[in-house]
């Protein structure tokens, strides 16, 4: 049996001269919370719409459940969920009435799951949707995805605007669920503290290519952070790949290195390094600097 | 579905519920104006404006704001087919317009039917099934505009035309396009609502079906543009006919006042009376003769075709308003409403009780001022006080009136298919007696080319002036003098001018014939099928009879292997497979330059972008890759 939910080969969408993703071979396993995080314009959300079904690959191909997207049927639909940053929902209807639409769709539909995640949100019933704050519209989506029993659930940003008690309640729900049934969580964001804190799989997309798809653990030990001083500022540094950052800051220079071993001590001396040590980096600040790499900024190195 | 249908029907109840009470109250304020019933323009366009325009809106409306993207993959993302999604959407939406056009209207309707004595018929109900599919038509194609990847659908609006334009002959030629058009849009939107909406429609059915009318709509966007090209371009060079005619050209006349039109006709006569008759019309009032063949009413038809609502008699107080159900002209009290029996083809009939087949009309008549009635072949005087009704003129043979008398200072002018009468206007104005026209001129060219008659009242009798540019034939433009004289057995031609030079050259003359002759044949026969009583749409044997000059053909063929040759070089840039191509080939080459318009608007712009090629800039390339 295949063991991916999720599989796309040389996946390219192009919108005119722009490419927004780039020949992605992407395979995805079945179970966990998988994190999908990227820049800006990754072409994160244009992934989900062509899994979706909803836009068209210019070339390459992509698959749920071993089904090219764009051949979805509602069996295959039926096993998937889908919340958006927006929280999309049909504004001019009551809560209840909208959950009652929902449980003729969904076959699976779990009461139970549902009880239990809007119960993290103080979602009225007799509310109408338009009347609920966004936090509440979170709760609400969340927990009627969740109650659908999907064996994929979509989650493109999620947490976007919502306020710190809002986003809690969110995450506690979603690992909640988590814990409670198999599904495979593919959670998109650009927070990063809630990756660290949910994600199983840590997967990067840059300019709409792949360029990791590892466990945050396994990626946060590819990465190493790096003090040292210099006399003058160190140019070596600008012409090495595997550095992803160079700051300095109170005289001190805090290096970031990707795929480095411990010759880079040696490296960074013969370049003129006194002081150097290496200290611990978090996940939160080993993505950040690897997405600021890629980034296009005029400078690479900020004084 | 049932569900989606529910949840869209809520979403936009509120302002059904509003939009039918502005209807419904806007229908009571015209009823406390004049019988709701009783045809006007106004009335009619805004009802029209209205509904038509109020439904296009909706559609655009429904369908758009599902089409935000987030909304649109919330939408389709539900483990449902798209064409139940649709189908709820489009039933909810079917379900509010009803609410909005056909339940006030019913409302209105029934309301005269059972509480007023206004005759209200079976035809009167029609009008609200021709309404309500109207409008679904409007929504239909307010959804394709949303939902198809392609903005040109907005030419779909020339899809009215034929809907609303003629007076149709039957009721199948008044329900059967619409309803095909309905079945056709509906069709497309099926298919356009798809999950990727930036595809385009491949398929050859959906391709046949957005594309003829689409280049039926750019056959008048295309006759427009002349306007911009030739036109305008000529009046700023002050080359332009209409500015700047010249003589030997039928355009000429125009030049002149009515007073000085006939000498200019007459300037090469040598007939003996020519110069006299010139000086003669330079002292005479000329009078511009109304010559348009008038469809007649039907049996059934819509009452917004009615051009009177009833004989109102302000002597006896009695209103007289026909029915199409008992072919009668039933009467009431004006002031109570009190039935005072019924007026038919021999007379009035006091009991309804005692009506004979034979005393009902076998003809629709119309109704005309206070007291004429007139069918095709009789016109009626009806004498209220006396309650008779006498024949006042009547045709024989295969001989109809063409349309209802002119009334004119002087005289009263009828004309039939054969010939011109006038009559002293007391004759036909006072005393029931059968009237005779004191002069008749056989129309000396077939009817439909006759188009500008004026007549120049001189001291032998009548003297007409028939000009128009297919007088003596197809696009051979002409003139004709012809002398009635009083108690003269036959009017005399007294000179005929033929106008050798043109206007305009013959490429902007037969334009619409040039850019695509079978789309010239398709809209004329179809309008001609629809209301062939009305000469202007010409029938295919009429169009088939004509004889365009040699270079105008030329053009045309060219102009079809071009556009047949450009629409094969753009198929193959777009690479979407043999059918695809196939269709676009055959509709170019055989509709020609609008068919090719559509194409460039039925097809994405960037062909290219849809296709990925190894060898395009991307901008991957301009970063360094991390080796991971």
């Amino acid at each position: 049996m295949n063991s991916y939910c999720i599989e796309t080969t040389q996946l390219t969408k192009k919108f005119g001269n722009k490419t927004a993703i780039n020949s992605l071979d992407l395979k995805i396993k079945q179970g966990g919370i998988h994190a999908i995080v990227g820049s800006n314009g990754a072409g994160k959300s244009t992934l989900f719409r062509i899994l979706l079904g909803v836009a068209t690959p210019t070339d390459g191909e992509a698959s749920i459940f071993g089904v090219n997207c764009q051949k979805l049927t509602e069996k295959e639909r039926v096993r998937f969920g889908y919340v958006n940053e927006e929280h999309t929902l049909p504004t001019w209807m009551k809560v209840s009435a909208l959950v009652n639409m929902q449980k003729h769709f969904y076959p699976k539909w779990s009461q139970e799951t549902y009880n239990s995640v809007i119960g993290y949100f103080d979602v009225d019933p007799n509310q109408k949707i338009a009347g609920l704050s966004r936090g509440e519209r979170a709760g609400l989506n969340l927990s009627m995805a969740l109650a659908q029993n999907p064996d994929v659930l979509i989650l493109d940003e999620p947490t976007l605007g919502l306020d710190v008690v809002a986003k809690q309640s969110f995450l506690e729900a979603l690992m909640f669920t988590e814990t409670q049934n198999e599904s495979t969580i593919i959670y998109c964001s650009h927070q990063m503290e809630e990756i660290e804190r949910v994600a199983d799989n840590l997967i990067m997309l840059e300019k709409g290519r792949l360029t990791n798809n590892s466990s945050p653990d396994e990626f946060v030990a590819r990465v190493s952070s790096w003090i040292a001083e210099f006399p003058n500022k160190p140019s070596q540094l600008t012409q090495s790949s595997k550095v992803l950052s160079c700051k300095k800051i109170d005289d001190l220079h805090h290096i970031v290195t990707i795929d480095e071993d411990a010759n880079f001590q040696e490296f960074l001396q013969n370049a003129g390094g006194s002081n150097i040590r290496q200290v611990d980096i978090n996940l939160p600040n080993a993505v950040n600097a690897f997405l600021t790499k890629n980034h296009n900024t005029p400078d690479v190195f900020v004084q | 579905m049932f569900e989606l249908l529910k949840s869209e029907y809520a979403r936009y109840k509120n302002w059904s519920y509003l939009a039918f009470v502005i209807v419904l109250g806007a229908f009571g304020f015209i009823a406390k104006l004049k019988p709701f019933l009783q045809e006007h323009p106004l009335q009619t366009a805004a009802t029209n404006m209205v509904f038509i325009g109020g439904a296009f809106i909706f559609g655009v409306l429904q369908m758009a704001l599902h089409r935000r993207a987030n909304h649109w993959t919330y939408l389709i993302h539900r483990p449902l087919s798209t064409l139940h999604i649709y189908s709820g959407l489009t039933l909810a939406g079917l379900l509010l317009i009803s609410s909005v056009v056909v339940v006030p209207m019913m409302i209105m309707v029934v309301g005269t039917d059972v509480f007023s004595a206004s005759v209200v018929d079976s035809r009167h109900y029609v009008y609200i099934l021709f309404l309500m599919l109207t409008a679904t038509l409007a929504y239909l194609v307010g959804q394709l505009a949303a939902l198809s990847a392609s903005k040109g659908i907005l030419t779909f609006a020339m899809l009215f035309v034929p809907i609303l334009a003629p007076r149709h002959v039957n009721n199948i030629a008044l329900l059967l396009p619409v309803t095909l058009l309905i079945a056709g849009v509906l069709y497309l939107n099926v298919k356009s609502f798809k999950p990727d909406l930036s595809r385009y429609l491949q398929n050859p059915l959906s391709i046949l079906l957005l594309a003829v009318p689409m280049s039926l709509s750019f056959v008048f966007i295309l006759l427009m543009s002349t306007t911009l090209f030739y036109h305008v371009p000529k009046f700023i060079a002050g080359t332009h006919s209409d500015n700047n005619p010249q003589n030997g050209t039928m355009r000429y006349i125009w030049q002149f006042e009515s007073k000085d039109r006939p000498s200019y006709i007459l300037e090469n006569s040598d007939h003996p009376l020519a110069k006299n008759l010139m000086g003669q019309t330079e002292l005479a009032e000329a009078t511009y003769l109304d010559f348009d063949v008038w469809t007649f009413p039907r049996r059934g038809q819509m009452h917004v075709e009615d051009r009177i609502y009833a004989l109102v008699d302000s002597e006896t107080n009695t209103t007289w308003q026909f029915s199409h159900a008992s072919m009668l002209l039933e009467g009431r009290q004006s002031t109570n409403g009190e039935s005072i029996g019924a007026l038919g083809e021999n007379g009035f009939v006091e009991d309804l009780g005692s009506i004979e087949d034979s005393d009902r009309f076998t003809q629709v008549p119309y109704l005309i001022g206070k007291e004429f009635v007139m069918t095709q072949e009789t016109l009626y005087k009806v004498n209220f006080e006396e309650r008779s009704l006498d024949i006042k003129f009547a045709l024989r043979g295969d001989e109809v009136f063409i349309s209802p008398p002119q009334f004119r200072k002087e005289d009263v002018v009828i004309s039939t298919n054969k010939r011109l009468m006038l009559f002293a206007y007391k004759d036909i104005m006072d005393g029931y007696d059968l009237a005779q026209p004191d002069y008749v001129i056989d129309h000396p060219v077939a009817l439909e080319n006759l188009r500008y008659v004026f007549t120049y009242r001189v001291a032998a009798g009548y003297m007409l002036l028939y000009f128009g540019n297919d007088y003596f034939g197809f696009d051979k433009p002409g003139a004709e003098i012809i002398l009635a004289s009083l108690g003269g057995e036959k009017a005399e031609s007294i000179h005929q001018r033929r106008f050798e030079l043109y206007g305009h050259p013959a490429w902007i003359r037969h334009f619409n014939y040039l850019i695509s002759p079978a789309l010239y044949y398709a809209q004329f026969s179809l309008l001609n099928a629809l209301e062939p009583q009305d000469l202007t749409f010409a029938s295919f044997e009429r169009i088939r009879a004509r004889e365009y000059p040699q270079r105008v053909i030329v053009i045309s063929i060219i102009l079809q292997i071009l556009s047949g040759l450009i629409t094969l070089l753009l198929v193959r840039a777009h690479k979407q497979g043999k059918a695809h191509a196939i269709t676009w080939v055959i509709l170019a080459t055989g509709l020609g330059l609008p068919a090719l318009c559509s194409f460039i608007l039925l097809n994405p712009w960037h062909p290219t972008s849809h296709v990925f090629s190894l060898q395009s800039k991307d901008i991957n390339t301009q970063t360094p890759a991390l080796a991971l």
